[in-house]
């Protein structure tokens, strides 16, 4: 793995926890991840492990009720949890651009897209009316929206899913960003207008070299598409490799499970992956593995200990105590 | 087991009860009229597109004859009236000839309705007068148009508001139409309501949305605390106390009676109180709501400051519920100018309304009552203009 000061992005030993009347919900529990420029890290992981938030905490968009409550977050050598607010602002949509999950609703349904797209170019860019307006139509011919000029006046009910997905990486991507953080772009999208997302992601990253933390529950996505990846299960990576090795020699007992409940025919690539248990509940995480319920190799030790992350080979860590002390660390 | 079938039982029975009630009210053959009337609005809702175009410009065409006649011959009145309603039947959309065709017949309906109440109620106009012999009467009501029937008066009525534009003489007020009457209290009455809505709007707004940026903080619980009180008291209450506040004690501004515009603000915040604390209510909800919506995300990670986020994303979205209530809260502001204007001894529209109820005035309160109507019958058409406009997914019909 390349040297840490060359880390464009950087997260270290991040924490996060929701404030809930049941009690303080523990969604991030110690999350590491670096990407460098031009590069795509692919994070997977089962619903709820906290993937939205690791990505919410980066750019300083958690609810109220979510805190930080340990660890830290370097963009471009600068600690983006020490900036101020207009600070921060200033490197959101400019040079951090963020695509939600659910392009349903993540438009606001009473203005244009023309007019959701322009908001970024006036305050990042500083464009006047007209400029706004060329530019929106400029850019929403790069995300392949056809017969543009008209589109660009329309509301956002006026276009389908996968055209508002469009809209929104035209949004995230209008101040070429130095990262995307793309939060599972086309879950919420049928089968063939996914792959048509994810080939429009990977022309942009190849014009504009922009690094991509893609996050997604679905490792056929994930061989296509990155360099690296990180497998998160409740809060925490559980391996972190890159992709070749990964699909090779997955170590983790989390990992091969996704793997196996990946269908190897293509036309159900994207059928949620399902695995035998449940995820436990944020508020009774065990002491030791949260997996060993569910681990069809649990060992003795795995209730009450918990294994750290630790490297097997270069480039290559996992956080089970099968593999403990096999690497070279 | 259905329940489309149990509500349209509910719904038959329900009506059937509503006529029955009628019919013991004011006679079985007003009855069947008045529901004749109410199924043929309702009706007006399965029309087909064309129908509704013939129907709303000729309601129109009927509507703007009466209103010229008021100071035109017949020849440039029908002109005028056929003139604007050709253009109205090709130029409106069928969404707004639809409510013409809804709002119009309602108000002859409202005539219908009040005629049918005020001859419910016991006495008449002519029932104080000293010199009441039989003839005596006979010939004032020929002279006033009363006949003694409440539908013959409604067809009186009727006839001359559409073939001479008028409102009919005051009967109680010598020699002097309803138009004349009416004519001076109409801009101070506006003027009152216009001023209590604003207030009401206003004040609503800022207190509401303030609470639901930061639901559960003291600006949230002190803005709901007295957006309680100002619901729960009672107008004459929150009158009584002002005057008392702002006239005697601090002497700002003059306890009651008329002397020019500056005599409204007391009376405008009494009867905008209520509907100021039901809007901040209202935006405060809407508010918390829009807040918690995916796009406030959205425009968060563009970059925009929080002043933008609230005052571009979240405010059409907040002012939605607040819109759809404007009409009812001009409604009810419009009509709890009535006592307000009693209370304060402001010389609007008010007074003559009370004045023609308790002299038993047809013509007085029939004017009245039309005139209101209408305002708030072209007010919900601008609201539901403004609503088309803050959320462009209202559907409207070609
Ligand atoms: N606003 C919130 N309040 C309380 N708990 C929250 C909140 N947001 C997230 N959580 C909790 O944090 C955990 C992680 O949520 P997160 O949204 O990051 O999951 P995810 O990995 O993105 O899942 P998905 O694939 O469903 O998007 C979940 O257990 C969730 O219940
Ligand atoms: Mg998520």
């Amino acid at each position: 793995m390349g040297g840490a000061a060359g880390a464009l992005l950087e997260v270290r030993d991040l924490h996060v926890s929701f404030d809930t009347e049941a009690g303080a919900v523990p969604a991030v529990r110690g999350v590491d991840l670096r990407v460098q420029r031009g590069e795509t890290l692919a994070v997977v992981g089962e619903s709820g492990c906290g993937k939205s938030v690791t990505a919410l905490a980066i750019l300083r968009l958690l609810d109220p009720s979510g805190r930080i409550e340990r660890g830290a977050v370097r963009f471009d050598g600068q600690d983006l949890l020490g900036l101020s607010e207009p600070e921060m602002r200033a490197l959101r949509g400019r040079r951090i651009g963020m695509v939600f999950q659910e392009p349903m609703t993540s438009l606001n349904p009473v203005f244009t897209v023309g007019d959701q797209i322009g908001e970024v170019l006036a305050i990042h860019r500083g464009l006047g009316k007209r400029e706004r307006r060329a530019e929106a139509i400029r850019l929403l011919e790069k995300v392949g929206i056809p017969a543009a000029a008209e589109r660009v006046d329309q509301y956002p009910h006026e276009m389908s899913g996968g055209m508002k997905q469009r809209v929104m990486i035209a949004i995230a991507i209008a101040c070429e960003p130095e990262v995307l953080i793309a939060d599972e772009p086309t879950t919420a999208l049928d089968v063939t207008v996914q792959a048509q997302i994810l080939d429009l992601l990977r022309a942009l990253q190849q014009e504009m070299r922009m690094a991509i933390v893609l996050i997604t529950h679905n490792l056929g996505v994930v061989a296509q598409f990155a360099q690296r990846v990180l497998v998160m299960y409740a809060g925490k990576i559980v391996e972190r490799s890159d992709v070749a090795t990964l699909f090779r020699e997955p170590l983790h007992p989390y990992t091969r499970a996704l793997l196996r409940a990946l269908p190897s025919r293509s036309a159900h690539a994207e059928r949620l992956v399902s695995i035998a248990g449940t995820v436990p509940s944020p508020l009774e995480y065990p002491p030791g593995c949260a997996f060993c319920a569910r681990c069809p190799d649990v060992l003795p030790r795995c209730a009450d200990d918990e294994p750290r992350l630790e490297g097997v080979e270069a480039g290559h860590a996992v956080a089970c105590w099968l593999h403990a002390g096999t690497g070279a660390r | 087991m259905s329940g489309r079938w149990a509500r349209g039982a509910w719904a038959v029975g329900a009506g059937l009860a509503l006529l029955a009630g009628l019919a013991w009210l004011v006679g079985p053959s007003s009855a069947l009229l008045l529901a004749a009337g109410l199924a043929a609005i309702g009706g007006v809702s399965w029309l087909p597109g064309r129908a509704v175009r013939v129907v709303g410009a000729a309601l129109l065409a009927g509507t703007l004859f009466a209103c010229g006649r008021g100071g035109l011959d017949a020849g440039p009145a029908a002109a005028l009236a056929l003139g604007v309603a050709a253009l109205a039947a090709r130029l409106l959309p069928v969404a707004a000839l639809r409510r013409l065709a809804f709002a119009i017949p309602s108000l002859v309906l409202l005539v219908f309705v009040t005629t049918l109440l005020m001859y419910e109620a016991p006495g008449n106009p002519f029932a104080q007068e000293r010199v009441a012999s039989p003839q005596v009467e006979e010939a004032l009501r020929a002279q006033y148009g009363v006949p003694r029937s409440g539908t013959a008066f409604f067809a009186v009525y009727m006839k001359r508001l559409l073939l001479d534009g008028s409102l009919g003489p005051a009967i109680k007020v010598q020699g002097r139409g309803v138009v004349d009457l009416l004519a001076p209290a109409v801009p101070i009455s506006m003027a009152l309501g216009l001023l209590a809505l604003i207030i009401a709007v206003a004040l609503g707004l800022l207190l509401g949305i303030r609470a639901g940026l930061r639901p559960q903080s003291a600006a949230d619980y002190g803005s709901m605390g007295l957006a309680m009180l100002g619901i729960s008291l009672p107008n004459f209450v929150i009158g009584a106390a002002l005057m008392i506040v702002f006239a005697l004690q601090l002497g700002w501004l003059p306890v009651a009676g008329w002397g020019g515009y500056a005599h409204l603000w007391l009376p405008a915040v009494t009867l905008a109180l209520p509907y100021a604390a039901y809007i901040a209510r209202l935006a405060r909800s809407g508010t918390i709501e829009v807040m918690q919506q995916d796009f406030i995300r959205t425009a968060r990670a563009k970059g925009l400051p929080e002043r933008s986020v609230v005052l571009k994303h979240a405010l059409k979205g907040a002012l939605l519920p607040v819109v759809s209530f404007l009409g009812p809260a001009a409604a009810g502001i419009l009509t709890g100018s009535f006592v307000v204007e009693t209370l304060f001894g402001i010389p609007g529209m008010g007074q003559w309304f009370v004045k023609g109820a308790l002299n038993r005035d047809y013509s007085v309160v029939l004017g009245t009552a039309l005139f209101y109507a209408t305002l708030i019958t072209v007010f919900n058409l601008l609201v539901d203009l403004a609503y088309g406009w803050l959320d462009p997914r209202a559907v409207s019909e070609p």
